[in-house]
C-alpha cells in the first residue's frame, strides 16, 4: 500500500497520539499536536485548493486496499467536495483547539493524546468511502470524549460524560444494528455501491410491515440525530458542551455536530432516497422547531457557555431544512452552515473561555464592561456574535439566506418559522454583548488583561475567515458545487 | 496405528500428565525448593505441550486408540485452553501467598491437571471420555477455588462450586446414559445418525430429554441462565490467578466441547433431519442467551467487587457466544467459534490486568483503584483497549467478533436478538467504564510501591496488542472455519 494525502491525513494524527507515549520533555506534547495539525491543515487546503478537480462531483483521491475481501469490507478512502471542505475545518479547528489548550498543565501527554485520537477518528469519518471503515472511525471519537469531557471538565464533568457516553452509544448501537443489516444482505460495505443496491430491495417485506430500506433509513437517521442533534434526542449536548474545557467545547461544537450532518447526507439519506423524501416534510419541520427551540432555549440561559451551547441547537436546525428541501440552493446553503457553524460557533466557545479566564465565572448577570476592558477580545466576539446572528458580509448570511431562499418553495411554514428563529437568534446574542462588553466593569471582576498574542491569533484566524466568505462565498460554493449536483441527482426532486 | 504412532499423537496430553506427577513430587524431593519452581516446571510443560499441540494443528485427523479424537477443532481449542492456563499460572507464580501459607505447589499441580481434563473432554466423540474430561476439569476447579485454605470466601466458594458443579455433572451423566439407551453406542456420531432417524419417526421426547439434561450440565459449566447463580459467588470466593483459569481455560473448553457436542449429535440432522424440532430448540437456546445477556450485564452494573464484576461480566459474554451457537448451523459455529478465541485473548488481558491493579491497590473493591491508571498508565491504556474488545469497539478484534455474531443471527431469522445484544452491550460498555474510569478520573490516595510484577505487565500490554492487531480478522475466521469444519463428519 502506498499512502495517499487522504491515507497522510488519518495516519499523521494517529502518529501523534502514538508518539506521546513516548518519553516526552515538557511541551513537547503541544508541540507534536500543533505540528500534526498545521500539517494536516496544509495538506487538506492543498487537496481541496489545488488537488482535486472542482469539475468532478465524485470521489477524487480514491485509495482502496482489501480488508476483509469475503464481507466487502475495504481501507477504501476517497474525498469529495463536501467532505474536503469538513476536512479543511476540521484541521482547522484542531489547530486552533491545540493552540488554545497551550498552557493545558494537567497531563499534557494524555490530553493532547486524546485529542489526537479524535481527530483520527473525524478524519477517518470524513474521508471513509466504506460505511464499516465509516462506522469504525466514528467510534474511535467515543472513547476519547468521554476521557477528555470527564478528566479536564469543570464541576459537572462526570455527569456530563456519562450523558455525551450513553446518547452517543444508544446512536452507534443502531448504526450498529443497520452495518448488521447490510452485512447479511449486501455483501459490500462500499458506499456508492449500497447506493445502487440498498434501494433495490424496496419490495423486501422487511420486519413490522416497514421496509427494509425504511428500517436502514430509520436506525442511521437516528444514531446521526443523536451527534446532529436533533431535538429531543439533544439533552447530551448543554450538559457537555458546558462541562467540556473550552478548547474541547470548540471541538465538539465546531466539528464533532458536523459528524451528525456527515453522516446524514453521505449515508442515511442518499441510501434510501426513498424513504428519506417521505420523511422529508417531518424532517424539515424537526429542523424549523430545532431552529426556534433552539433559540428560545438560548434565550433563557444565564450561563454564557450553555447560551452559545443551545444556539448550536438551532444552527443545525438549519442544516436539516436546507438539505431536506433538496434544492440545489437549499443544499449549498446547508453545506455552508455546516462550515460556518463551525467557525463561528468555536469563536463564542473560544471567548466565553477568555472572559471565564478572567472573570472567574461566566454568568451573564454579573458580567459588563469588558469591552472597554479588552477591545481585542470585543472586535473578535463582536465578528463571532455577528455570523452566528447572520449578518451580511459576514459568513453566517449566504449560508443562512441560502437555506431560506432555496427552502421556500418546498416547505414555506418551515422557513417562516425559522425566521422566527433568526430573530430570536439575534435578540439573545445581542443582549448577551450588552451585558458581557457594556456598561461599567462589575466590582468582583478585578483587573482584567486584553487578548495575548496567541489568544488573538487563536480569534483571529477563524474570525478573518468569517469576513473572507461573508464576502466571497463562492470561494468553497464552487468547490462543492458539482457534489451537491451529484448528491442531488439520487432523489428525484421534491418540487417539479 | 501401532502404540507408538499414538504416543506421538497424544504427545501433549502426556507431556502434561508426566508434568503433573513431577510437580506433585518436585516439592517431597527437594526438601529446600523454592516456591517459584514447581510453577516453572508447570510452565516448562504448558509451553512443551503448546509446542506439539501447534505442530498437531497440521497434522490432519484421527481416532487414537478409540477414544481420543484428534482434529483442528480439538487441537485449536487445546491450544488455547493451554495458554490461558499458561497466562493463569503465570499470575500465581507472581502471586504472593502470606507467609506460613503455602499451597502454590497444589495450585500448579491442580491447574495441570484441569488442563489434561480440558484435553480429553475438548478431543473426543467418545461420551464416556467426554465425562471424564468434564469431571477432570470440574474436580481440579473445585480444588482450585478451595486452595486458599486459610481464606473464609475461598472454602464457601469451593463448596459451592462443588454442590453445583455435581449436580451438574449428574445431570450430564444422566443424559449420556439416555443417549447411551437411545443410540446403542457411546459414540457421538453413531448417536448422532440413530437420532436423526428417531425424529424422523416422530418420536421427540425420547431426544428432548437428554438435550435438556446435556443442555443443564453444559449450562452449569457455562453459567448459562438459569444455571448461573454459582458464577458471581465463586468469582469472588477464588483468588485471582484461579480467577483467569475459570474465566478462560474452564470456560472455553467446555464451551468448545459445546459446539461439538451440538455439532456432532446433531450434525445429522442438522441439513434438514431436524425437521420440525429445529426451531423449538433454536428459539430455547436463543431465549437463554438473550435472558443470560441481559441479566448478566444488568447485574455486572451494580456491582463494587472487582471479582464479581468479572464474574458477571463472564455470564454476559457466554450469552453472547450462545447465540453463534443458537443459530445451529454451520455460520453460526463459525462466529461462535471466532468470538470463543477472541474472548479468550480478551479475558486473559483483562483478568491480568484486574490481578496487576488490585495488587497494588491491595483491595479487589473497585474503589480502591482510584488513580492506579495514572501511575501505571501500560497497564491502565490496554485495560481500556481490552475492554474495549470486551465491550466489541473498535478497532478491536472483539468488535469484529461481535459484528459476525450479530450479522449470523440476522440472516437466520433472529433479528430481536440482535436488538437484545444491540441493548446489552450498551450495558456492557457501562460497567467497563465503571472499571475504567476510577483510574484515571479521580484522584489517588496513597498507597504503598510493591514490586512491578513485569510479566504480569508484560501479559496486559500483550493481550492489548494482540486484540488490536487482530483487528485484521483474517487469521481469527480462519481459524474458526477450519475448526467448524474438522467437525463435521459426514
Amino acid at each position: 500500500m502506498n499512502p495517499g494525502p487522504l491515507s497522510c491525513l488519518i495516519l499523521l494524527p494517529l502518529l501523534g497520539a502514538v508518539a506521546q507515549f513516548l518519553p516526552l520533555r515538557r511541551g513537547a506534547s503541544r508541540g507534536i499536536a500543533i505540528l500534526v495539525s498545521l500539517l494536516c491543515l496544509g495538506l487538506a487546503s492543498w487537496c481541496l485548493f489545488i488537488g482535486m478537480d472542482p469539475a468532478v462531483g465524485g470521489m477524487q483521491f480514491v485509495e482502496r486496499t482489501p480488508w476483509l475481501p469475503e464481507f466487502g469490507i475495504a481501507w477504501l478512502l476517497g474525498a469529495d467536495g463536501l467532505s474536503l471542505i469538513l476536512l479543511l475545518l476540521s484541521s482547522l479547528i484542531f489547530f486552533l483547539a491545540y493552540l488554545a489548550s497551550w498552557k493545558e498543565k494537567r497531563t499534557p501527554r494524555a490530553y493532547f493524546g486524546l485529542l489526537l485520537l479524535v481527530q483520527v477518528g473525524v478524519h477517518g469519518v470524513f474521508l471513509s468511502g466504506d460505511l464499516f471503515l465509516f462506522f469504525v472511525f466514528w467510534e474511535l471519537v467515543l472513547l476519547p470524549m468521554f476521557f477528555l469531557i470527564g478528566g479536564w471538565g469543570g464541576e459537572g464533568r462526570r455527569s456530563a460524560a456519562w450523558k455525551f457516553l450513553l446518547f452517543t452509544l444508544s446512536g452507534s448501537v443502531l448504526f450498529l444494528i443497520a452495518l448488521v443489516i447490510l452485512g447479511a444482505k449486501a455483501g459490500t460495505f462500499d458506499i456508492a455501491a449500497l447506493r445502487e443496491l440498498v434501494p433495490g430491495w424496496g419490495g423486501d417485506p422487511g420486519w413490522l410491515g416497514i421496509s427494509l430500506p425504511s428500517w436502514i433509513f430509520g436506525l442511521l437517521f437516528l444514531s446521526f440525530a443523536v451527534k446532529l442533534p436533533v431535538f429531543p434526542i439533544h439533552t447530551w449536548l448543554p450538559a457537555a458542551h458546558v462541562e467540556a474545557p473550552t478548547p474541547v467545547s470548540v471541538v465538539l461544537a465546531g466539528v464533532l455536530l458536523k459528524l451528525g450532518a456527515y453522516g446524514m447526507l453521505r449515508v442515511a439519506f442518499p441510501l434510501s432516497p426513498g424513504a428519506f423524501q417521505a420523511a422529508a416534510g417531518c424532517l424539515a419541520a424537526l429542523g424549523a422547531f430545532n431552529v426556534i427551540y433552539g433559540a428560545w432555549a438560548a434565550f433563557a440561559q444565564k450561563d454564557f457557555k450553555r447560551m452559545v451551547a443551545y444556539s448550536s441547537i438551532g444552527h443545525m436546525g438549519f442544516f436539516l431544512i436546507g438539505f431536506s428541501a433538496l434544492s440545489f440552493s437549499g443544499m449549498a446553503g446547508a453545506g455552508l452552515q455546516l462550515f460556518v457553524h463551525g467557525l463561528s460557533a468555536g469563536m463564542l466557545f473560544l471567548v466565553v473561555g477568555a472572559i471565564q479566564a478572567r472573570a472567574g465565572h461566566r454568568h451573564l448577570d454579573r458580567l459588563g464592561g469588558l469591552g472597554a476592558a479588552m477591545p481585542r477580545l470585543h472586535a473578535l466576539g463582536l465578528v463571532a456574535i455577528f455570523t452566528s446572528l447572520g449578518l451580511p458580509a459576514l459568513a453566517g448570511f449566504p449560508a443562512e439566506a441560502l437555506v431560506l431562499f432555496g427552502s421556500w418553495d418546498a416547505f414555506p411554514v418551515a422557513v417562516a418559522l425559522s425566521l422566527l428563529g433568526i430573530l430570536l437568534t439575534g435578540w439573545f446574542l445581542v443582549g448577551a454583548h450588552r451585558k458581557a462588553f457594556t456598561g461599567p466593569l462589575p466590582r468582583g471582576i478585578g483587573k482584567v488583561v486584553d487578548l495575548g498574542a496567541r489568544e488573538t491569533l487563536v480569534l483571529a484566524i477563524p474570525a478573518g475567515l468569517c469576513i473572507l466568505l461573508g464576502l466571497w462565498p463562492a470561494l468553497l460554493l464552487d468547490r462543492m458545487a458539482a457534489t451537491l449536483e451529484l448528491l442531488r441527482g439520487g432523489f428525484p426532486p421534491l418540487v417539479p | 496405528m501401532s502404540a507408538l504412532d499414538s504416543l506421538l499423537w497424544l504427545m501433549p496430553e502426556a507431556i502434561l500428565a508426566l508434568g503433573a506427577c513431577v510437580v506433585l513430587a518436585w516439592d517431597l524431593v527437594f526438601k529446600k525448593a523454592r516456591p517459584w519452581e514447581s510453577g516453572a516446571v508447570g510452565l516448562t510443560c504448558l509451553a512443551g505441550a503448546s509446542f506439539f499441540l501447534f505442530q498437531r494443528l497440521g497434522w490432519g485427523e484421527a481416532d487414537v486408540l478409540g477414544m481420543v479424537r484428534v482434529d483442528f477443532h480439538g487441537t485449536l481449542f487445546q491450544l488455547a485452553v493451554a495458554l490461558s492456563a499458561a497466562a493463569a499460572l503465570i499470575l500465581e507464580m507472581a502471586d504472593r501467598h502470606p507467609p506460613g501459607r503455602e499451597g502454590r505447589t497444589e495450585t500448579v499441580f491442580l491447574l495441570m491437571a484441569g488442563v489434561l481434563g480440558a484435553f480429553f473432554l475438548l478431543g473426543t466423540w467418545n461420551l464416556m471420555m467426554l465425562y471424564l474430561g468434564f469431571e477432570g476439569l470440574g474436580l481440579a476447579v473445585y480444588a482450585l477455588v478451595a486452595v486458599r485454605k486459610w481464606e473464609k470466601d475461598s472454602a464457601e466458594a469451593g463448596v459451592k462450586a462443588l454442590v453445583y458443579g455435581a449436580l451438574s455433572s449428574g445431570l450430564m451423566l444422566y443424559g449420556i446414559s439416555l443417549l447411551y439407551g437411545l443410540g446403542g453406542s457411546l459414540d457421538l456420531r453413531e448417536i448422532g445418525l440413530e437420532t436423526a432417524r428417531v425424529l424422523a419417526s416422530g418420536h421427540v421426547v425420547e431426544v428432548a430429554v437428554p438435550f435438556l439434561l446435556l443442555l443443564a450440565g453444559f449450562g452449569f459449566k457455562l453459567a448459562f441462565l438459569p444455571f448461573h447463580f454459582w458464577a458471581p459467588d465463586v468469582y469472588q470466593g477464588s483468588s485471582t490467578p484461579v480467577l483467569s483459569f475459570l474465566a478462560v481455560a474452564s470456560k472455553v473448553a467446555g464451551a468448545a466441547a459445546f459446539l461439538r457436542v451440538l455439532a456432532g449429535w446433531l450434525a445429522a440432522g442438522l441439513d434438514g433431519g431436524l425437521g420440525e424440532v429445529l426451531a423449538p430448540t433454536i428459539w430455547i437456546l436463543a431465549a437463554i442467551a438473550a435472558a443470560t445477556m441481559l441479566l448478566g450485564s444488568l447485574a455486572a452494573l451494580k456491582q463494587k467487587n472487582l471479582h464479581r464484576l468479572l464474574g458477571w461480566s463472564s455470564v454476559a459474554q457466554g450469552g453472547f457466544f450462545l447465540i453463534g451457537v443458537a443459530l445451529l448451523g454451520r455460520y453460526g459455529f463459525e462466529a461462535a467459534s471466532a468470538y470463543l478465541l477472541v474472548y479468550g485473548l480478551t479475558m486473559i488481558g483483562i483478568v491480568a490486568a484486574a490481578f496487576f491493579l488490585s495488587r497494588k491497590s491491595g483491595g479487589l473493591q473497585l474503589r480502591t483503584l482510584r488513580g492506579l491508571g495514572r501511575t501505571h498508565p501500560w497497564v491502565g491504556v490496554s485495560l481500556v483497549i481490552l475492554l474495549a474488545s470486551l465491550v466489541g469497539l473498535p478497532p478491536t478484534a472483539g468488535f469484529f467478533a461481535k459484528w459476525l455474531l450479530l450479522v449470523r443471527a440476522w440472516e437466520g431469522g433472529l433479528g430481536w436478538l440482535v436488538m437484545v445484544a444491540g441493548l446489552s452491550t450498551i450495558l456492557t460498555l457501562v460497567y467497563a467504564l465503571r472499571l475504567a474510569r476510577p483510574l484515571f478520573l479521580e484522584s489517588e490516595t496513597d498507597r504503598p510501591s510493591g514490586s512491578n510484577l513485569w510479566p504480569v505487565q508484560a501479559l496486559v500490554v500483550g493481550a492489548a496488542a494482540g486484540v488490536v492487531a487482530l483487528f485484521h480478522f483474517t487469521p481469527v475466521l480462519d481459524l474458526a472455519r477450519k475448526s467448524v469444519e474438522s467437525l463435521r463428519f459426514f
